[in-house]
């Protein structure tokens, strides 16, 4: 017997869209907030010391700013899949611009092992931008196929 | 593409409207416009029987094969 699932693409769209509104709006209250956040993890005598807040800034406020932009082209995104506008050159786009994110993010974190201790950090942080920015472009290489693929069906009369 | 579609020239020698041709078929104007503009990339063999049909037709009428750079000669 076939189940009929309660939610239809519009509807998880919809969630994901909300959801992604609220990380937006977390994402910009952290640009004022980022050093008092910082200045409070900031204990003396170790490795989070005042020179790691000095040295991280940086490379921390450039993963905010990638972030928030892959935010952005996110919601853009889901309000086209809303739109039911998936398989389209626009998403292919969007998805390769959101993957670039990811790669800058990890640059930035590549910076920050680099001038800011504690190292590991960084370097954790910079391997998970990484691995999502690969998993963005693998979507994208799937969302392309598929575009094709509708291309080849609308136009085939 | 090398494949190119003369529905134009058929439609001229039987005298039938894009529109008529396309209700005909039962395709939408636009999809004949698509075939017109050679922009289709395939046709599927319902559509061709469909139009050979109504045109009083053979595929070979209404389809040729022109290699790429060859009308540049």
């Amino acid at each position: 017997m076939p189940t009929h699932s309660p939610w239809d693409y519009r509807q998880s769209a919809t969630l994901s869209l909300v959801v992604t509104w609220i990380a937006l709006v977390m994402g910009v209250a952290c640009v004022p907030l980022l050093v008092p956040i910082l200045r409070l993890i900031e204990v003396p005598g170790t490795v989070f010391d005042h020179d790691f807040v000095t040295d991280a800034v940086g490379p921390l406020y450039a993963c905010l700013v990638f972030g928030l932009a892959a935010l952005v082209i996110l919601l853009r995104l889901l309000a086209d899949i809303r739109r039911g506008q998936v398989f389209v050159p626009a998403t292919v786009r969007r998805l390769r611009l959101i993957s670039y994110c990811g790669f800058a993010i990890m640059a930035a974190c590549a910076v920050g092992a680099v001038v800011a201790a504690p190292r590991p950090v960084f370097i954790f942080l910079g391997l998970v931008a990484g691995f999502l920015g690969l998993l963005m472009r693998v979507i994208k290489n799937v969302i392309d196929a598929a575009r094709s693929l509708k291309e080849d069906a609308d136009f085939t009369i | 593409m090398p494949i190119t579609v003369n529905l134009d020239v058929m439609m001229a020698i039987r005298k039938m409207a894009a529109g008529e041709l396309a209700a005909r078929v039962g395709i939408t104007p636009a999809n004949l416009s698509i075939l017109k503009n050679n922009k289709a990339k395939a046709i599927r063999f319902s559509t061709l029987e469909a139009l050979c049909r109504e045109l009083d037709c053979q595929p070979g009428d209404i389809l040729a094969y022109i290699p790429d750079g060859a009308g540049h000669e």
